[in-house]
């Protein structure tokens, strides 16, 4: 560990800044400016998931938690996909919210990234409708429901697919 | 101590108009094109989602903005960080240096990770002779590295430092010991300056204005007291004020580049950038002719 005066005086700062009860001057409207930063930035690469938890009022619990987690890489997109990771795992969202999370990771991780399916994975409404509900600022759980359910899994040319049960 | 020297532009040329350019929103990048001399291509915000560089973007820019001169101002190098910098960043910079070469490459006197963990923000770095020492280090090996001019800008931040020099003091030394001129954003100035922690009399009375080689102007917000740096909105009068200031005394200046957020695009809209635009052209124009 650094331990010069430079070192010491950010370490001092990283510290006020992970702390919401450090009410000295500067570390609270840090903190703001990191989370108003950080909700801008998830809404741009999590543009799906955090639609949804917009609409639903949501979203700004789910960044502050996000950013609880600490260990943040500086990769805004690295950074999405660990909060659709946590948001499709933790069990601590509804199943929508759980699902589109975890096709939007499966859609926008790089192929060495792909996330594990689960199989079978079934959507009572075809995911592309549910996605354009979302962006239209319609909570996707007033859709009705498909005739038949779909099967989501990853083709053999890695391309998600929907196919009916 | 840089082998580089300050480039003497003689004075009395009139600069060129830049905008900042994080990869969108697409419509701004069709219709400044015309307008501009230089992008100042941020290469931070052009990582696609493997984390190198979307060629797409690059290639976007080389269709639209073909013959226009590009700078690049990285927000990611983390220059200050007392352990390392972000090595990530330079193999960014790797990528469009080798896409095209700018007429120089700037970063910022703060840090964004301690200990390897990024703080999402850019507090700035202390004024004190051990960041001195730490930023001409690194600073060298980067000049050293890419073999062109390498800028160094003032970070504003409402975050506490120690004491140290004078800020103008500091961007001196800085300049003075690379070699290379200093970036000078005149919104940080005031932003630090309403916020306690800069005397702008001083500072401007303090600078050795023939070492600024680019200038900023943005505007910004307010929020419980402070005044923020966010590059959201249009030029505040009192920032095209010190830019009025600014123009009498940097002879060696050679580009001033208007900041806006990809995310405040959406809401300003394209034709009031277009507008920023045309009214800084006018100023520099005014200010060429005088001379």
């Amino acid at each position: 560990m650094t331990t010069t005066a430079l070192a010491d005086h950010q370490r001092a700062l990283a510290q006020a800044l992970s702390d919401p009860a450090d009410d000295t001057r500067g570390p609270p409207v840090s903190r703001w400016a990191v989370r108003r930063w950080a909700h801008a930035q998830l809404s741009a690469v999590c543009p799906l998931t955090t639609s949804l938890l917009e609409l639903r009022g949501d979203l700004d619990d789910v960044v502050a938690d996000h950013l609880a987690r600490g260990n943040r890489p500086a990769s805004v997109h690295r950074w999405g996909r660990s909060l659709l990771a946590a948001l499709s795992e933790d069990g601590q969202v509804d199943r929508t919210t759980a699902d589109l999370a975890l096709f939007e990771l499966a859609s926008l991780a790089p192929p060495a990234e792909h996330p594990v399916l689960p199989d079978p994975w079934v959507w009572a409404r075809h995911p592309v409708e549910v996605s354009l509900a979302v962006l239209a600022g319609i909570d996707p759980d007033v859709l009705p429901l498909a005739p038949t359910p779909f099967l989501l899994h990853r083709g053999a040319d890695g391309r998600l697919v929907a196919d009916p049960t | 101590m840089s082998e580089h020297e300050v480039r003497d532009a003689g004075g009395g040329h009139t600069p060129s108009l830049g905008l900042s350019w994080e990869g969108r929103p697409s419509p701004l990048l069709i219709a400044a094109a015309g307008v501009v001399d230089v992008l100042e291509i941020v290469p931070d915000c052009l990582q696609g989602s493997d984390g190198a560089v979307n060629s797409h973007l690059l290639a976007q820019v080389d269709e639209v903005a073909p013959d226009t001169a590009v700078t690049y101002h990285g927000i990611g190098l983390s220059i200050g960080s007392a352990d390392r910098w972000n090595e990530h960043y330079l193999r960014l910079l790797d990528a469009v240096m080798t896409w095209r070469m700018p007429r120089w490459h700037s970063e910022h006197l703060g840090f964004t990770h301690v200990e390897g963990s990024f703080l999402g923000t850019m507090p700035a770095l202390p004024t004190t002779p051990e960041a001195l020492d730490l930023v001409l280090t690194r600073a060298e090996q980067i000049q050293d590295a890419y073999g062109v001019e390498f800028m160094l800008e003032h970070v504003a931040s409402p975050l506490p430092r120690p004491d140290g020099m004078p800020a103008s003091t500091f961007l001196n030394e800085v300049s003075a010991g690379t070699g290379s001129r200093m970036l000078l954003d005149l919104h940080n100035l005031e932003c630090d300056a309403d916020n306690g922690f800069v005397d702008l009399e001083e500072f401007m009375d303090g600078l050795d204005w023939d070492r600024v080689g680019e200038i900023h102007v943005a505007g910004g917000v307010w929020q419980d007291g402070w005044h923020l740096d966010v590059h959201s909105g249009p030029v505040a009068p009192s920032t095209s004020r010190l830019l009025d200031v600014a123009l009498e005394r940097a002879t060696n200046l050679d580009l001033v580049v208007y900041e806006v957020l990809a995310t405040s695009v959406p809401n300003l809209g394209v034709p009031a950038v277009l507008d920023e635009l045309r009214t800084l052209r006018d100023r520099l124009d005014r200010t060429g002719a005088a001379a």
